[in-house]
């Protein structure tokens, strides 16, 4: 058994070699590679090749309410590695967006449980609330690390399953309504909440606010002096430290923003999607949203691309499985390749210098 | 005197940056002979050392071992030619037994060799090791852990056993043990080479030294007739033989800052800081000479602020004295190297709300005033938004001076200011800083590159384990009196101690 002592160093050497941001063109090798990879499993599963393709891109794109549920889909996988890459730009690595996200679901509902239907305050109250709860379970690993020197590799992965067991907690007992059998809450007021903005399909405000916290989250990165000291620290904690700058104050700063962006991808998911909370609603959509960040190269819009293709995967899925029968697994397997294929090239380029097929010799 | 086991034959390295890191360097290595490299920094030891391991290929010249040349293209290369390594970073198994560590590199026959702990007891006795060969490496101490590192480099019956800086993490005994065993080592036939900083380590141990300077042997005998000061003159004196003033000589002012009986407790690779004593004046500038290790950064982290001291006092006189640092590693603490030219020459202005419009960084702004400072400091860059990483090591550490100056503090303090720069760029950053001085600032320049001090200083304090062990006035220094101080292990009284006033 590796010793704990070495295995977090590893770890860390680890992310950081995947913090690392690739050519674009390792990148889209690693995503046709996954794809070709996806194809070739579909042909040995025996299903027609090209019927499938037909059906994966309309599944994802065929028409307004395709390209709607894509989105849908797309939305807090981008909120995940949004809140992810602030922290680990900062150079903490956090890895608890899934316990952020939970954490943001539960606080949505905290409003309408406290105070019952009282009309249109409730939706940025329950946002506010959403976000505060991600920004909890940013803040303490980060006061962990400040004042017991915990890691927060081990604390941001572990709380993650504090945030999971406590919502299975809270929809098996205090928040499931009486007489009820399932593990969930009451359905929120759906007037005075997410609206859909385009008839027929479920696209909900979130998408737009997540697409507008991308364009925050670049703002703040490239033109303001936090992000400089975010990005300095991140990669010369040295030079940070040799300015004379507190380390802890950026820390926490980042921590909290990252945990409240992750917690919003909860929080939109219960507004938005489910309208109520549900035990296993997320089906770890944080550890996904954690590769599309370092898909992305930790840059916000690459997140958006990255997490737009993962989006349109899992709806492609879908429409496969409803289509042709094909297992909607497939989804995991072409979301979980590019990683595993990046992290292979980034091996490989640690052991030579570069990636193979650009060898001189 | 019997061949050479192994000879470096007109080596010469260039990097692919175009640093000449080794520069026609021929250099025999004897069996039964324990050989040290000394040398500063970047002088091109490890370099050496690398090339007769096979990790890097020399640019021009070759590998002899016993006359014929051998080419090594890879460490496996090397190993097959009965040469082991022991790198300053230890490349063992933790979790692993030091039987299992050694099994892991011993080839065919040596494996099965070593197959009973009885027989691995049996080898290590062989070189005066006494270790539990069940122990996991892990939790051994460093010293240990460096014996089972020089164990492995040897199990393949090596010949040739190289020690890149083994006594930097020692503590005094530790290291007599270590040259304890290296003798039992050399004892048996074994050339072995040591890189090392310690002077005095090279002479009680010893038997034949090579100095290295800029890629250069600059010296190369027996220890027998040599002397710490022949030996400190070589590793950093005598490269130019330029001895023009730079700046005007200045007359010191009000007391800025005191340091009263500083000490810090000694560590492994620290010598710790003795009682220093050491008073700054306004509109001075104060040499810091020593070889390297000898306390500088510990001295540069208490005038920096980053530290305080175990004993004594560090005393601010001016009610609003501010520290600019220019500090020795650059690539770590001096820039954000991923950071523009721009960004890194004005980021404390910037952290102090500076270059703002709208709430939001005035990048046009930036980039002009950095222009101007990329200008006047002559930083050779394609734009200054181009990542810090993109410029040549001199226009980098040009970066952190400008940053330094630009920020009007009342003292500055400089760490191997000019390391890595040519003549033209390091003449530059000197007079940079003595054109400071005449405006009131207090520079104190931590250097082992001595005639850079003496040209440049108005008073030289010399620092050996930790102490200041002299003092002397510009008009007083030579390069032969601060090789003396440096090699000093106790202040002498008979220099005097407050500056010679001209």
């Amino acid at each position: 058994m590796p010793e704990p002592k070495r295995l977090i160093p590893d770890l860390r050497r680890l992310l950081a070699r995947l913090s690392v941001p690739l050519s674009l063109r390792v990148t889209l090798s690693a995503f046709v590679g996954s794809l070709l990879l996806g194809l070739g499993l579909i042909a040995c599963l025996g299903f027609p090749l090209l019927a499938a393709i037909r059906v994966a891109v309309e599944g994802a794109f065929g028409d307004t309410r395709a390209i709607a549920d894509t989105l849908v889909f797309m939305t807090p996988r981008l909120l995940v590695a949004l809140g992810a890459l602030v922290a680990i730009r900062g150079g903490m690595f956090n890895l608890g967006g899934e316990g952020q996200l939970q954490m943001g679901a539960i606080g949505a509902m905290l409003p309408f449980l406290a105070f019952g239907d009282i009309g249109p305050a409730l939706l940025p109250m329950a946002i506010l609330c959403g976000a505060l709860c991600g920004a909890l379970w940013g803040v303490i690993p980060a006061v962990l690390k400040l004042w017991r020197g915990a890691d927060e590799i081990i604390v941001t992965l572990l709380m993650n399953f504090i945030a999971i067991y406590w919502l299975k907690y809270l929809v098996q007992g205090p928040m499931r309504p009486k007489g009820s059998t399932f593990n969930m809450s009451a359905q929120l007021p759906r007037d005075g909440l997410f609206l859909p903005l385009i008839e027929g399909t479920r696209l909900h405000m979130g998408v737009i606010l997540a697409v507008l916290i991308t364009l925050g989250v670049w703002v703040m990165l490239q033109h303001t002096a936090f992000g400089l000291k975010l990005r300095a620290s991140g990669q010369s904690p040295g030079f940070v430290r040799l300015q004379g700058e507190s380390a802890g104050r950026t820390i926490l700063t980042s921590m909290a923003l990252s945990g409240a962006i992750g917690g919003l991808a909860g929080t939109f998911e219960v507004l938005g999607v489910q309208y109520r909370l549900i035990d296993g609603f997320s089906s770890g959509l944080g550890f996904e949203g954690l590769a599309v960040a370092f898909l992305a190269g930790l840059e916000p819009f690459g997140a958006l691309v990255v997490s737009l293709y993962f989006g349109a995967i899992n709806n492609a899925a879908l429409a496969l499985q409803s289509t042709l029968s094909i297992p909607a697994a497939l989804a995991d397997v072409l979301s979980g390749l590019p990683i595993l294929l990046l992290a292979v090239i980034s091996g490989a380029m640690l052991t030579k210098g570069r990636p193979v097929w650009t060898s001189t010799r | 005197m019997p061949a050479p086991l192994i000879e470096l034959d007109h080596v010469s390295k260039r990097y692919p940056n175009g640093f000449l890191a080794l520069d026609n360097v021929s250099l025999a290595f004897h069996a039964g002979e324990i050989h040290a490299l000394l040398g500063e920094n970047g002088a091109g030891k490890s370099t050496l050392m690398n090339i007769l391991y096979g990790v890097h290929e020399p640019t021009e010249g070759g590998v002899l071992m016993q006359g014929r040349e051998v080419v090594h293209r890879r460490p496996a290369d090397a190993i097959a030619h009965g040469i082991g390594m022991v790198h300053q970073h230890f490349k063992l198994v933790m979790p692993f037994t030091v039987t299992e560590n050694l099994a892991l590199v011993a080839k065919g026959a040596r494996r099965a060799a070593l197959r009973r702990p009885a027989d691995v007891r049996a080898f290590m006795e062989g070189y005066g090791v006494e270790l539990d060969p069940a122990a996991v490496v892990g939790h051994l101490p460093l010293a240990l852990q460096q014996r089972v590192e020089i164990l492995k480099a040897l199990v393949n019956d090596s010949r040739v056993l190289l020690l890149d800086e083994p006594s930097t993490i020692l503590t005094p005994a530790e290291i007599e043990n270590l040259y304890a065993t290296l003798r039992r080592i050399r004892d048996r036939g074994t050339a072995v080479a040591v890189v090392t900083h310690n002077v005095d380590e090279v002479l009680a141990h010893v038997e034949r030294y090579t100095v290295l300077k800029r890629g250069r042997t600059n010296g190369t005998g027996l220890i027998a007739g040599t002397t710490a000061a022949d030996l400190v003159e070589r590793i950093v004196g005598h490269a130019v033989a330029n001895t023009e003033r730079i700046g005007q000589p200045h007359t010191a002012g009000a007391e800025r800052m005191r340091l009263a009986g500083v000490s810090l407790r000694p560590s492994s690779g620290s010598p710790g800081l003795h009682e220093v004593d050491l008073a700054l004046h306004a509109g001075e500038v104060v040499g810091v000479a020593g070889v390297e290790g000898n306390g500088q950064t510990e001295l540069f982290e208490l005038l920096a602020g980053q530290r305080r001291p175990e004993a004594g006092l560090v005393q601010h006189s001016g009610p609003r004295n501010t520290v600019a640092l220019v500090p020795q590693d650059r690539h770590h603490e001096g820039l954000s190297l991923d950071l523009s030219v721009a960004q890194n020459l004005l980021y404390p202005k910037i952290m102090r709300g500076e270059y703002h419009r709208a709430g939001l960084l005035d990048h046009r702004a930036i980039g002009k005033q950095a222009q101007a400072m990329i200008a006047e400091a002559d930083i050779r860059t394609h734009s200054p938004a181009s990542p810090a990483r993109s410029l040549s090591g001199g226009n980098q550490q040009k970066i952190v001076v400008a940053r330094a100056m630009a920020e009007a503090a009342s003292v500055v303090v400089v760490y191997q200011p000019t390391r890595g720069l040519d003549v033209a760029a390091a003449l530059a950053v000197l007079q940079r800083l003595a054109t400071a001085a005449d405006a009131g600032t207090t520079v104190v320049i931590i250097s082992s590159n001595i005639e850079e001090l003496i040209r440049v200083s108005d008073r030289i304090v010399v620092l050996n384990g930790g102490r200041i062990t002299g003092e002397l006035s510009a008009a007083n220094a030579s390069v032969q009196a601060i090789g003396r101080l440096m090699t000093l292990s106790q202040p002498t009284h008979s220099m005097p101690l407050e500056p010679v006033d001209a």
